[in-house]
């Protein structure tokens, strides 16, 4: 009872937060209801029993790249929206991209239910023993390390690269900005 | 088996046992051991919190502090509301008999030179403020934000290991569902910033985030050399690796186990300071130059969630900093003995300990704050970026190649609950190695400064005290 409410508490919240951020016009307002979003996906990898994942969800996306796009916003010419105007193209587009998301999230739900695996949250049994949620982490650990050993580190060298990058990047600037005051 | 956990399994069994209906034992287990270590240890400290710092603050800088406001007022207060049947004259004759009792005036009168009644006093001022939304402030956003960062400091309290048995979510991956959670905090701060319609607000807010999300990376990488060396990120693991049979239970918790596991202590408590934004890393709210930065804006009780949930973050930081470092609930010595005891005992030991060390560490935070000046903005950022991150990967490569050297093995770590400890096969020869080449080469660095420079390097210089 209690899970299936949070379930669809975690369903709203993504929902909710997805549509807000899309149309709110504050773009602060849009910003934090993008991260109520994410935070609903995280809860959504609870109920798939798989707490890293959604640890490092909130880690990731709200501990950081919210964060930065909260940081980001304060840069913004028209941060509260006031001069937004609504564009054809843009309209036409977005409810394009939009309704073709629908149309999958559609189809991918009907063979699901098709196939037997319906809407239901995994977590309904009441035995749920806590070391049945070690599994998992251990599983994503071993994998991790094992049979995706090398597009993980292909996935931490591009992180590096892009960090020295940024480094190198931020350097030429400081390095004309003194030439300037020289 | 009612899927909440062992201790509350146990304990609700034992509770049948002496003839307990089912569901009053499991709210009995439930309250006892979720809900006690929260009311007992963590709402408690983080109320007093405020009283404690200003007896400590007044103790180091031989100031007075609160001494005069004892526990009488509120005393009298109460004798009124329960006698409120009685003409006053008569509950004033009631109190006084009251106070006369020998116990009663003890009490009264260590409370009053302590000022613990200053706390009431304090909290009864809090609640009375007027709740000011500024005109110019985002509303919601203004509002939501204390609540928010309530959320970030308490919420991870829940993984903490307050006892063998006191803790609420067994899961696999403790340490970093704390970290993950308390990390909304970063959020919440700058929520308040920006909804404050404010300018000082918003700079406080931005050096806010801009310094908890850099320190959240020594951080994160202070836990994760713990969890390579004890292979586990489940905090009651962590914290379970750390046992030690015999008299010197000490010579097992994780801050002896390696010079790197040391230094990546230091690290975790330098870098949890600036997480919780306590001074020396305070320059959010510095109140001298930006007004106390985000929460300029806040009155009564919004302002009291923000000073709560500081609190209550120095307690994570302290919590978790006993749970990874200092063996957690263990006791120094003789641990052994401890285990041995009836469970209610053991558990009622355990959690003094517990709570002892998290007071150490919450005076050492006040300490350092009533002794040491602000950091400048970008000196922060460097000590982050530059000096604590590196120290941080020197470490936990030093942990792997101690791991690896001594035969424990980093990627094929055992799993499952209390694995074998990777370096329980150290034995004394080996843990002497493991401290004798990081300090030779510490040695041998200080000896190559002083032939190239003809003497120490500055740092190193004030480090020991100005001796060259």
């Amino acid at each position: 009872m209690i899970e299936s409410l949070l379930f669809w508490l975690c369903c709203a919240m993504v929902l909710v937060g997805a549509l807000g951020a899309a149309l709110v016009r504050n773009v602060f307002h849009a910003a934090l209801l993008l991260g109520l979003c994410l935070l609903g996906v995280a809860g959504l990898y609870l109920f798939l029993e798989q707490p890293w994942l959604a640890c490092v969800q909130v880690i990731v996306y709200i501990g950081g790249v919210l964060v930065l796009i909260l940081f980001a916003t304060l840069f913004s010419a028209d941060a509260m929206g006031t001069e937004q105007r609504r564009r054809v193209t843009t309209l036409v587009i977005g409810s394009g991209a939009g309704a073709l998301a629908l149309v999958l999230a559609w189809r991918m739900a009907t063979v699901g239910m098709q196939n037997g695996v319906g809407l239901q949250p995994t977590r309904s049994e009441p035995g749920m023993v806590p070391d049945a949620m070690a599994g998992s982490t251990n599983t994503v650990g071993d994998l991790l390390v094992g049979d995706w050993f090398v597009p993980f580190l292909a996935a931490g060298l591009l992180l590096t690269v892009a960090l020295v990058g940024a480094v190198i990047t931020v350097q030429r600037f400081r390095v004309r900005a003194e030439a300037e005051r020289a | 088996m009612n899927g909440l956990g062992y201790g509350v399994d146990g304990l609700s069994h034992w509770f049948v046992g002496i003839g307990m209906p089912a569901w009053l034992a499991v709210t009995m287990a439930v309250l006892l051991l979720w809900i006690a270590p929260m009311l007992v240890v963590v709402f408690p400290i983080a109320a007093l919190g405020q009283i404690f710092e200003r007896k400590i603050a007044a103790a180091i800088q031989r100031r007075v502090g609160p001494n005069t406001v004892g526990l009488d007022g509120p005393l009298r207060f109460a004798f009124r509301a329960i006698l409120c049947f009685l003409p006053r004259a008569r509950q004033d004759r009631v109190f006084a008999a009251f106070c006369k009792l020998p116990v009663v005036r003890t009490i009264l009168k260590v409370s009053q030179r302590l000022g613990l009644g200053q706390l009431v006093a304090d909290g009864v001022k809090m609640l009375g403020k007027e709740d000011i939304v500024p005109s110019g402030a985002d509303g919601l956003v203004f509002r939501m934000a204390p609540y928010l960062a309530l959320v970030g400091a308490f919420v991870p309290f829940c993984v903490v290991p307050f006892t063998q048995h006191m803790v609420m979510l067994e899961t696999s991956v403790g340490a970093l569902f704390a970290i993950a959670v308390s990390g909304i905090v970063v959020v919440a701060l700058k929520m308040a910033g920006w909804g404050s319609g404010n300018k000082w607000s918003l700079l406080g807010g931005m050096r806010a985030v801009a310094q908890l999300v850099s320190y959240e990376v020594p951080v994160g990488l202070a836990v994760a050399g713990v969890v390579l060396w004890c292979g586990s990120m489940d905090l009651h693991v962590i914290v379970g690796q750390q046992y030690q049979p015999g008299v010197f239970s000490m010579v097992g918790w994780n801050l002896l186990q390696s010079p790197f596991l040391l230094l990546l202590a230091v690290v975790f408590f330098i870098a949890g300071l600036a997480e919780c934004q306590r001074s020396p890393f305070d320059m959010a709210e510095a109140e001298s130059e930006l007004v106390s930065g985000f929460n300029t804006e806040y009155s009564g009780l919004r302002w009291g969630m923000f000073a709560m949930a500081e609190y209550t973050e120095m307690l994570l930081i302290g919590a978790l900093f006993a749970t990874l470092f200092l063996g957690g609930y263990q006791s120094p010595l003789c641990e052994e003995w401890i285990v041995g005891l009836p469970v209610l005992l053991e558990t009622f030991v355990h959690l003094a300990l517990f709570v002892g060390k998290v007071a150490v560490t919450f005076l050492v935070m006040m300490w350092i704050r009533w002794t040491l000046p602000r950091f400048r903005v970008d000196q922060v950022m460097r000590l982050s970026w530059l000096k604590l991150v590196p120290i941080c990967l020197v470490c936990l490569l030093g942990l792997a190649v101690t791991m690896v050297s001594s035969g424990g093995t980093v990627l094929g770590a055992p799993f499952g609950r209390l694995p074998a400890s990777p370096h329980a096969d150290l034995g004394l020869i080996g843990r002497l190695v493991a401290w004798a080449i990081p300090v030779a080469v510490v040695l041998g660095l200080v000896r190559a400064s002083r032939k190239k420079h003809g003497q120490l390097h500055p740092a190193l210089r004030q480090l020991t005290g100005g001796g060259s």
